[in-house]
């Protein structure tokens, strides 16, 4: 009977708790669902008065992300090398310069992320749209790849921004030039490997971003009327050999061109800083 | 199994049930739940891994010549230096790390690298290429040492040039790649500035002394003794504080004594060790001065950090200069460098620190702009030109000193 009874209040106590911590959830969700209409509210009124319009895929929902630090991994790096060049040798060149060569192709990587591939032979041509195959050859290196949604597939001179977590880093681009069909040279800047640190803050959502935006289209006296799109991604900055940070910036396409956007402090940043 | 039995086997199986829920809805309201903290292994480095982890390099002053010919420099200032250092610095491991055999050249040549698209840094002291190819993070680097770095765009690439304390000259081809220079020398930012070779009426100063059109700036720092903690001194000389035997002598200093190894701690904070040397664990003396200064006395410093000044070698022995600098600032203490260590085959034998402790004010503290300086020595012996912090009777005083 004892234990019957203890059973009954213990039930009692944490079907309390349960409804106590549904609510507080609830509330939690209504609020923050009450908030987002305000913000919502607060940006249509603001563009309004700024005269900007949003495009059918300016997409408001986007969260922001969060700032990275990351390293170069000669392991990881040579992992991606086997993706591209299959069986290969590698050599130190020193100053952070690695070279890795096999019958398919050259490749130099530098500490500053700096990456050249030279194909050999047969191995640069291959199937598909130049876009498909910059693609594939990243891909099977384990690198994520982004292209602005206008640019042409068919384009014999592709140029891909590699992703950190499935999310472009606008200035580590990968060029590809390609002549008789045939991939003559790739070269740009890649993303390091491995992740060494990460900040909690995600930076500033899509809404956060166009508030910040507008008060400086207001501020600097830019001539813009639309917003057609916005991406969150990465500007990453090279600090030591081997070393950079993934700063969140969003990439704003509105009708008088491109603006890269700081998602931490909502200025208008260029990708060369 | 009974009414009753089969009850209980519900009431029990419902409290687990609406337990883990409870503990799944704490989570999601956040109300529990514990701090984040950052991910990565990098936060977990070992002791080892933070022992060889590169050691920060921050200029005395960076002049950047673009392609266009405009330039952007930056000179004492700690935050402007580590601004415009920031885009170079991967760039200059690069071209240390494969860097061809170096080649003598002339003042003019060197000269003329800075005419064109350049980067011109001044290290402050003298320093081992093969140590600032490290502590850049890139390997490499060949036998000289160089106190003026210049990285040039060349025919070939980027050139690395470079001037020893002696006053040679000296200059070597890289891997670097051009355009990248061109890059990252258009990102940097700062204010124009000249050198004193282009300028008339300076000729008996140091050619290469960086002539910013404006400053400098500088803060007042309050100075004062710190008397420092016995038991973060015995740890960074690698003594054992638990069985140390410690004494006081008459006139206030304490005394730890383990086996060979002897740590003095004066009234006045200046701390003496001297030990019977032992092996060295392979990292240079100069390295092995900056973690072990930064570790005896880095929690003292308050707005100071510990800059290298010199290292004097003698055959199996070696002398390693520091002292302190605040917002990149050199101070010259009245009693002497803030810390002298001494190396016998790569093994610390003695050591000398001044413990100190500076404090950043908000009051200006009224300077000389640099032309006016430069003007004025270059009017009387001339020689090298340098900002310093120097105590006197009356503190700390931001002057120019000239040599």
């Amino acid at each position: 009977m004892e234990t019957k009874k203890l059973e009954r209040i213990i039930l009692l106590i944490l079907v309390l708790l349960n409804l106590v911590l549904l609510f507080l959830l609830l509330r939690g969700r209504i609020e923050e669902a009450s908030a987002r209409r305000a913000r919502l509210e607060s940006l249509t009124t603001l563009l309004a008065e700024r005269g900007i319009t949003l495009g059918p895929d300016a997409d408001l929902e986007q969260a922001g992300l969060p700032a990275y630090t990351v390293q170069r991994d000669l392991a990881l790096e040579d992992q991606r090398m086997q993706g591209i060049l299959g069986a290969h040798g590698s050599e130190d060149q020193g100053g952070g310069i690695w070279y890795y060569h096999s019958e398919r192709a050259k490749i130099v990587m530098h500490g500053t992320g700096e990456l050249t591939i030279l194909p050999l032979g047969a191995w640069g041509q291959r199937k598909g749209t130049p876009y498909e195959q910059a693609a594939r050859i990243l891909r099977s290196a384990g690198i994520e790849c982004w292209v602005p949604p206008d640019s042409d597939p068919e384009d014999w001179d592709q140029a891909l921004c590699c992703c950190w977590e499935g999310a472009p880093v606008f200035n580590a681009v990968m060029e590809f030039g390609f002549s008789a069909k045939k991939l003559d040279v790739a070269d740009g800047v890649t993303v390091f490997n491995r992740e060494t640190a990460r900040s909690d803050w995600t930076g500033m959502d899509a809404v956060s971003l166009l508030l910040s935006f507008a008060e400086t289209v207001r501020r600097e006296g830019i001539l813009c009327s639309r917003v057609d799109g916005l991406t969150p991604g990465y500007r990453m900055r090279v600090g030591l050999s081997g070393e950079s940070t993934l700063e969140p910036v969003w990439r704003l396409v509105t009708d008088v061109g491109e603006f890269y956007v700081s998602g931490e402090t909502g200025s208008i940043v260029t990708l060369a800083e | 199994m009974d009414k009753e039995r089969l009850r209980s086997l519900l009431r029990r199986a419902m409290i687990v049930l609406l337990t883990v829920s409870a503990v799944f809805l704490s989570w999601r309201t956040g109300y529990f739940n514990a701090p984040a903290r950052e991910t990565g292994s990098g936060t977990e480095a070992s002791a080892a891994e933070e022992q060889r982890a590169p050691m920060p390099l921050r200029p005395i002053g960076i002049l950047a010549t673009r392609a266009d010919g405009s330039r952007a420099a930056a000179l004492y200032d700690a935050s402007a230096v580590d601004a415009a250092f920031a885009p170079l610095a991967a760039l200059l491991g690069e071209a240390l790390g494969t860097a061809s055999e170096p080649e003598a050249m002339s003042e003019a040549e060197f000269r003329a690298l800075l005419e064109g698209e350049s980067a011109l840094l001044d290290l402050g002291a003298e320093y081992p290429l093969k140590l600032l190819a490290s502590w850049l993070g890139a390997g490499g680097g060949n036998g000289g040492a160089a106190e003026l770095l210049c990285l040039a765009g060349s025919a070939s690439g980027v050139a690395l040039a470079y001037r020893t304390a002696d006053g040679g000259f000296f200059r070597c081809d890289t891997a670097t790649n051009r355009e990248l220079l061109s890059a990252r020398l258009a990102e940097l930012t700062g204010e124009a500035a000249g050198l004193a070779f282009e300028e008339a009426g300076l000729g008996s100063l140091d050619p290469f002394l960086i002539l910013p059109e404006t400053g400098p700036t500088a803060f007042a720092v309050a100075v004062s003794p710190a008397y420092p903690d016995a038991g973060a001194l015995m740890d960074a000389f690698g003594m054992n504080r638990y069985v140390a035997s410690a004494y006081r002598e008459n006139d206030g200093t304490q005394v730890y004594v383990d086996g060979d190894r002897t740590l003095r701690i004066a009234a006045d904070g200046t701390v003496s060790y001297r030990a019977r040397a032992a092996e060295g664990d392979g990292q240079s003396a100069i390295e092995s001065a900056l973690r072990l200064s930064e570790a005896a006395l880095g929690r003292l410093d308050g707005d100071a950090v510990l800059g290298f000044v010199r290292c004097e070698a003698e055959g199996e022995r070696e002398t390693v200069v520091l002292d302190y600098r605040v917002n990149n600032v050199p101070v010259t203490l009245a009693a002497g460098n803030a810390a002298v260590l001494e190396y016998r085959n790569g093994a610390l034998s003695g050591a000398t620190l001044l413990s100190r402790a500076f404090q950043l004010t908000e009051s200006d503290e009224p300077v000389l702009p640099t032309r006016f300086a430069a003007a004025i020595a270059a009017a009387g012996e001339g020689g090298g030109l340098h900002l310093r912090y120097v105590e006197r009777s009356d503190g700390l005083r931001c002057l120019w000193v000239y040599d």
